[in-house]
């Protein structure tokens, strides 16, 4: 059969490029770019979701990690060396600047890169400016980075905060239930994880149960810190 | 009787099941440490790239075992994304009723070295792993996994497609040090502080 030629019929190859996304997440992270690179280094992870709900993570290498590391919560970056700020060559750069240059306040950059998550965009693919490294080398002719060409809707409002602290006394309440009323200190964070271990926000419930939070006033349970003993009331 | 070869109109991305699983995190996996200690170790075996049909394969068995887990042990879960010194990891099962991790395989490769051969050294890795997040998540010290295996070819003797499953238990010690081991290679590696 001969093979059609129309732009229209073909199909996307594995590279995101030309398409209406909305940005799940941006975080710094520590990339070695899939074992390729040398050495890992500070990259900023896009995780863009395209109209067909696939989701693309893009990598924007930002810098060296003796300069830069990732923030423990990775919506930032610390410095820890001499330099004190990106390279306005980084993809990191290239990509925030078509962000701005799309429209995005540059106000709104702040040190937490979460301020993009949720954002609609459209992206595309196009060749990368001809630079050095600093190490001397040269960027590949035929690279290419992945940019924001239109913004397309605002950060969708956050949804209603999850009350962490209504969800975890909840959580040890069940665990009481299924334990006839009692649990040693020492099995709580177990038996929390065991009724919340599948559900969205489970990771942070289990978080919150800390002995503060297990010996605060007001709570639906007696907790004998000698016994080490939490019973419900 | 005429048969002709249809032109590819389904290929890798239609066959993706739309996995149940909780959403990946980007940064640092255990898996991503594995895979690069593999590298490592025996290029020859893991340097090559993966096929996508038989990684494909091996989802679409978990997703079924685990739907039909849930269905006959209501105790079994999929639990959230574990985050442990820096590095993520996502069980494939968790059975509340008897503490124990559950870890689902497909595997092309013969039953009949049984799974404490060495082909089968980075399954025991990954669960170690897990074992060692679960207890850090926990307080409370995890020490069992039961691994399901899809032997697709069974013992390559006549078998046909085997479905096994087995009980492991570790001494406390071999998942601590089984954790240095991949936390070293993540610092040598420079992917962890």
């Amino acid at each position: 059969m001969a093979g059609s030629l129309r732009p229209s019929e073909a199909k996307s190859g594995g590279l995101l490029d030309d398409a209406d996304v909305t940005i799940k997440q941006a975080r710094f992270v520590r990339y070695d770019y899939g074992g390729k690179a040398e050495k890992p280094a500070l990259a900023l992870a896009v995780e863009m979701v395209d109209a067909e709900n696939q989701a693309h993570i893009e990598y924007y290498s930002a810098g060296d990690l003796k300069f830069f590391i990732p923030t423990a919560d990775g919506k930032g970056y610390d410095t820890v060396g001499e330099k004190t700020v990106l390279y306005k060559s980084c993809n990191t750069i290239q990509f925030l600047e078509s962000l701005v240059k799309a429209g995005f306040p540059e106000s709104k950059l702040g040190d937490d890169i979460s301020v993009i998550d949720g954002l609609k965009i459209h992206v595309s693919r196009v060749p990368q400016k001809k630079r050095t490294f600093q190490d001397g080398r040269k960027a590949k002719e035929d690279a290419t980075i992945l940019l924001v060409d239109k913004i397309l809707g605002e950060v969708a409002a956050a949804p209603a905060a999850v009350d962490l602290t209504t969800k975890a006394i909840e959580a040890v309440q069940k665990a009481l239930a299924a334990n006839a009323g009692q649990l040693p200190a020492a099995r709580v964070a177990l038996e929390v994880f065991k009724v919340v271990g599948k559900e969205p926000h489970g990771a942070d419930v289990l978080k919150a149960v800390t002995p503060e939070f297990l010996s605060a006033a007001g709570r639906p349970w007696l907790f004998d810190q000698a016994a080490g003993l939490l019973i419900a009331q | 009787m005429q048969v002709t070869l249809l032109p590819d109109d389904i290929g890798i991305a239609d066959l993706t099941v739309s996995p149940d699983a909780p959403p990946r995190s980007p940064g640092l996996h255990q898996s991503d440490l594995i895979k690069g200690l593999l590298k490592e170790l025996e290029p020859e075996r893991f340097g090559k790239p993966l096929d996508a049909l038989r990684i494909e394969m091996g989802f679409a068995f978990e997703r079924m075992l685990e739907e039909g887990l849930k269905r006959k042990f209501p105790g079994i879960f999929r639990p959230f994304e574990i985050q442990v010194e820096g590095v993520a990891m996502s069980p494939d099962g968790y059975d509340a009723a008897s503490n124990t991790l559950e870890e689902f395989k497909a595997t092309w490769m013969s039953s009949r070295h049984g799974i404490e051969d060495k082909r089968f050294w980075h399954w025991l890795v990954q669960i170690k792993g897990y074992l060692y997040g679960l207890t850090t998540h926990t307080g409370v010290e995890h020490t069992t996994a039961r691994l399901r295996v899809f032997w697709v070819n069974g013992d390559y003797k006549g078998s046909g497609p085997q479905l096994a499953s087995y009980r492991l238990e570790f001494e406390p010690r071999e998942i601590v040090e089984n954790w240095q081991m991949l936390r070293n290679y993540a610092r040598r590696k420079g992917l962890l502080p």
